[in-house]
């Protein structure tokens, strides 16, 4: 088991803080999705996990170690970061390059090539392949050790909706059978079929992190001739309240009865009180729009405004 | 073994592109202009006095400063090309300690630069023979001295490769890497000498004349000794520069 643990790791690039004080664990048998807006510090975060990059604080391992410090890493985590190679080079080469370093015997190379549906493609320069198809490759590359963790980044980028069913049926699988699979996208709804848990970062900081399901319903739509006033009394029991509409409130931090019963000691009518299921798109904007809570650090397992309202 | 997989991997990365052929190309375009200069070329008294001895024949053939410079050209593209595609990801994956791998780079394009000085004064060699005749003189240079103009042009093209390649390294773009590969091998050395004239029998031209057999100004161990320095300096310093930086 390679569980993936990020301990307060922190990077700058001159002034600018691209990961800041960032901690979190990604565990075996689920499939992580990691996400966060363009800069928000995904790229670096999982080059820091694979000694890419230098963290300035922290420490980021893999199964307990360093991935410098792995027996075999290649053979311990399958890679997509870019895409990585020589567009005058034919995908097989590619691959029998990875291969050849690895100690891989050539035929994985052919498997592999099919296994993505490459084989037709193979002797091609891999500067003619569409996007698709070197996502196919860089994918067949990050297999060809079959190693027990995965780190991809935007794997599902240019696929076709077959190829995005392939490869989540192809993740699903992994992770069922206790491999980690730690997966960043800025496509939302593919996340939201694919993923167990999220992670997800903005400005180098955690924004979120759990399992989706219950982020999907961490929150209680409450409807109210009174709003502000019923706003008062949530917030001063600890929840954290969102005025939505007219009327309308959205609550974390608080369970269902526990607003109710407070509704009603206060003698606030209720129009509607139910638990909020919002699209997972929704709860990203949610999180990623809300830059108040910035300086206020983030625990795992725990939203950001959640973490305010303590 | 990990290491040799590496330097496997590294030759077939520098075999399974054109780039090979391209340099291939130039040490054949070499040749011919050579041949040319034997069918063509006088001196500026309009006689042949350049290929009338032994001793002119093996210093129109000795092609240890070609060596070195193409091999450098093809050393300093090599590994900036890693970077510039991004091919240096995997092999960073591969091998997290980069010393290896990196290592394992300059290896194979060690053997790739003392291939194109093997081939590079072969054709030469072969073209100067094949054209002296068609204008009236033998081939005068024993076996002993043409072995000597290849082996050393063989050990200025590793060096020069390797040059290149520590070159590439710190530099990581291909432009900016050939660039400072021309400037490092062919323009800086000559005003170096302008400034510090004692130096001018250390500059490459000097030093692969002396590996040719077509000077003395040196003795051949130092000059091997040199020559080798003068790949040695940058690959190491690309090393530390590539063991320090991100790959970003």
């Amino acid at each position: 088991m390679h569980p993936l643990r990020l301990e307060h790791v922190t990077k700058t690039y001159g002034h600018d803080v691209v990961v800041d004080d960032l901690s979190f664990t990604v565990e075996p048998g689920r499939v992580t999705g990691f996400l966060g807006p363009n800069g928000a510090g995904k790229s670096t975060t999982m080059k820091i996990l694979l000694d890419l990059a230098s963290a300035d604080q922290g420490s980021a391992t893999i199964g307990g170690t360093r991935y410098r410090e792995l027996r075999d890493p290649a053979r311990t985590v399958g890679v997509i970061l870019e895409h990585a190679y020589h567009p005058a080079r034919s995908g097989r080469n590619h691959l029998r390059i990875l291969a050849d370093s690895m100690g891989i015997p050539t035929a994985r190379v052919d498997e592999m090539l099919e296994l993505v549906g490459l084989a037709d493609a193979a002797d091609k320069h891999a500067g003619a392949y569409s996007l698709g198809m070197q996502q196919r490759l860089g994918l067949a590359a990050a297999l060809l050790g079959d190693p027990p963790v995965l780190v991809l980044d935007e794997p599902g980028n240019g696929l076709d909706p077959q190829g995005i069913r392939d490869l989540r049926d192809l993740l699903r699988a992994r992770a069922a059978n206790g491999n980690t699979v730690f997966v960043s996208s800025h496509l939302l709804a593919e996340v939201e079929h694919l993923a167990d848990e999220v992670i997800v970062l903005d400005r180098g900081r955690l924004v979120t992190t759990g399992a989706l399901s219950d982020l999907q319903k961490a929150g209680t739509s409450v409807r109210t001739p009174s709003p502000e006033a019923l706003r008062q009394i949530l917030e001063a029991a600890g929840g954290t309240v969102q005025i939505r509409e007219q009327g309308a409130l959205l609550v974390r931090g608080l369970s269902i009865s526990e607003i109710g019963d407070r509704a009603f000691a206060a003698g606030i009518a209720l129009h509607e009180l139910s638990p909020q299921s919002g699209s997972l798109e929704d709860l990203f904007l949610g999180w990623t729009g809300d830059h108040q809570a910035r300086d206020v650090p983030s625990e795992p397992g725990r939203t950001e405004t959640e973490v305010r309202s303590k | 073994m990990t290491w040799l997989r590496l330097v496997r991997a590294e030759l077939r990365k520098l075999t399974t592109t054109k780039m090979p052929w391209g340099f291939i190309a130039v040490l054949v375009v070499i040749s011919a202009t050579t041949a040319a200069a034997v069918l063509w070329g006088t001196d500026a008294d309009g006689s042949k006095g350049f290929i009338s001895t032994a001793e002119d024949q093996r210093s129109l053939m000795a092609f240890g400063l070609n060596a070195m410079i193409v091999a450098g050209l093809f050393g300093a593209i090599a590994v900036a090309r890693e970077y510039g595609h991004g091919t240096v990801i995997p092999t960073f994956l591969t091998a997290p300690r980069r010393h290896r791998a990196v290592l394992a780079q300059f290896g194979a394009v060690l053997l790739g630069g003392a291939l194109l000085g093997l081939v590079g004064a072969g054709l030469t060699v072969a073209a100067v023979a094949a054209s002296l005749p068609v204008v009236g003189y033998d081939f005068m240079v024993s076996a002993g001295a043409v072995t000597q103009l290849v082996a050393a042009s063989a050990f200025a093209g590793a060096s020069g490769a390797v040059l290149g390649a520590g070159i590439g390294a710190i530099v990581r773009n291909m432009g900016g890497a050939v660039t400072a590969a021309v400037l490092v091998l062919f323009i800086i050395p000559p005003l170096v000498v302008q400034l510090v004239p004692e130096a001018v029998s250390w500059v490459p031209g000097a030093l692969a004349a002396v590996l040719s057999g077509v000077s003395g100004e040196v003795g051949v161990l130092a000059a091997m000794a040199v020559v080798a320095a003068w790949g040695i300096i940058p690959a190491a310093i690309g090393l530390i520069f590539v063991q320090r930086r991100d790959v970003v």
